[in-house]
């Protein structure tokens, strides 16, 4: 905002009056408040890709695990426990069946998978941050009832 | 100002449409996967009936970004390693966003879950 002394007028004190060309000042004010919306924007845009990515790779998870979780060993004598080898397989083989990184931790008892995904974003990427990393764990275990 | 301010509210409502479009994508995936997990868990001959029951009342039941929604499912059942895969598609919802005349757009997402290998029914 540009605000001139106006001398223009010999019989009066300084006088803070805008000058009659400032026409900068309303600008100004449109320039920064579009510099804030234009950061919502881009606030909205990829917060909402990383909460769906975040969603996504806890979906994968859960059906990687379930998957591998399918596995079960000595069902005939009544003991649920998982057969460990075919567990990690079937549940690495979701997840390359679907394109993703992950890794399978399995145990007798339990299995247990997690997604790790990269989402890039686009207008974070201005303020430095390029992309974000979510992960998400999920776990699986043959019960019976 | 008076040039400026329908830009800026164009630009309003522009973020608000982002808004709904972001809801609408993290509401799909959500949906495709409770209504898969459902699903893999009735019978055969129902699943999907409830895939679609799921996928609706979850996305009724979650708000108001999308204006109309459909929902597919495949059911795979090869020996070993059966699957039902639900997809669940989306109009976003556009009502009250008429000024920034942008196209309908539509989101879709897809989930497949396996069905237990042992299981009873």
């Amino acid at each position: 905002m540009r605000v001139t002394l106006d001398r223009t007028h010999p019989g009066q004190h300084l006088s803070l009056r805008p000058h009659r060309d400032d026409h900068g000042s309303i600008t100004g004010f449109v320039v920064v408040l579009l510099v804030a919306i234009i950061g919502f924007a881009g606030l909205v845009i990829d917060g909402s890709r990383i909460v769906a990515e975040k969603i996504s790779a806890s979906d994968h998870a859960e059906n990687a695990a379930r998957a591998g979780a399918q596995e079960v060993a000595q069902l005939r004598n009544g003991v649920f426990v998982l057969d460990i080898p075919k567990a990690n397989a079937a549940a690495s083989a979701y997840l390359n069946a679907h394109g993703i990184n992950g890794s399978v931790d399995a145990s007798s008892t339990e299995i247990s998978v997690t997604v790790t995904t990269t989402v890039s974003t686009t207008m974070l990427a201005l303020v430095g941050v390029s992309s974000k990393t979510v992960t998400a764990t999920r776990s699986s275990a043959p019960i019976s009832h | 100002m008076v040039l400026l301010a329908p830009m800026l509210v164009l630009m309003t409502l522009f973020v608000v449409y982002l808004g709904r479009a972001g809801g609408a994508t993290e509401q799909v995936r959500h949906a495709a996967d409770v209504a898969a997990r459902s699903a893999s868990t009735a019978n055969t001959t129902r699943m999907s009936g409830v895939a679609s029951a799921v996928a609706r009342s979850d996305l009724a039941a979650n708000g108001v970004n999308c204006a109309s929604t459909a929902t597919a499912v495949v059911v795979n059942t090869s020996p070993g390693s059966s699957s039902v895969t639900v997809t669940v598609s989306c109009v976003i919802n556009q009502s009250g966003l008429s000024l920034l005349g942008v196209s309908q757009r539509q989101v879709s997402a897809s989930s497949t879950e396996v069905i237990d290998r042992y299981r009873a029914g």
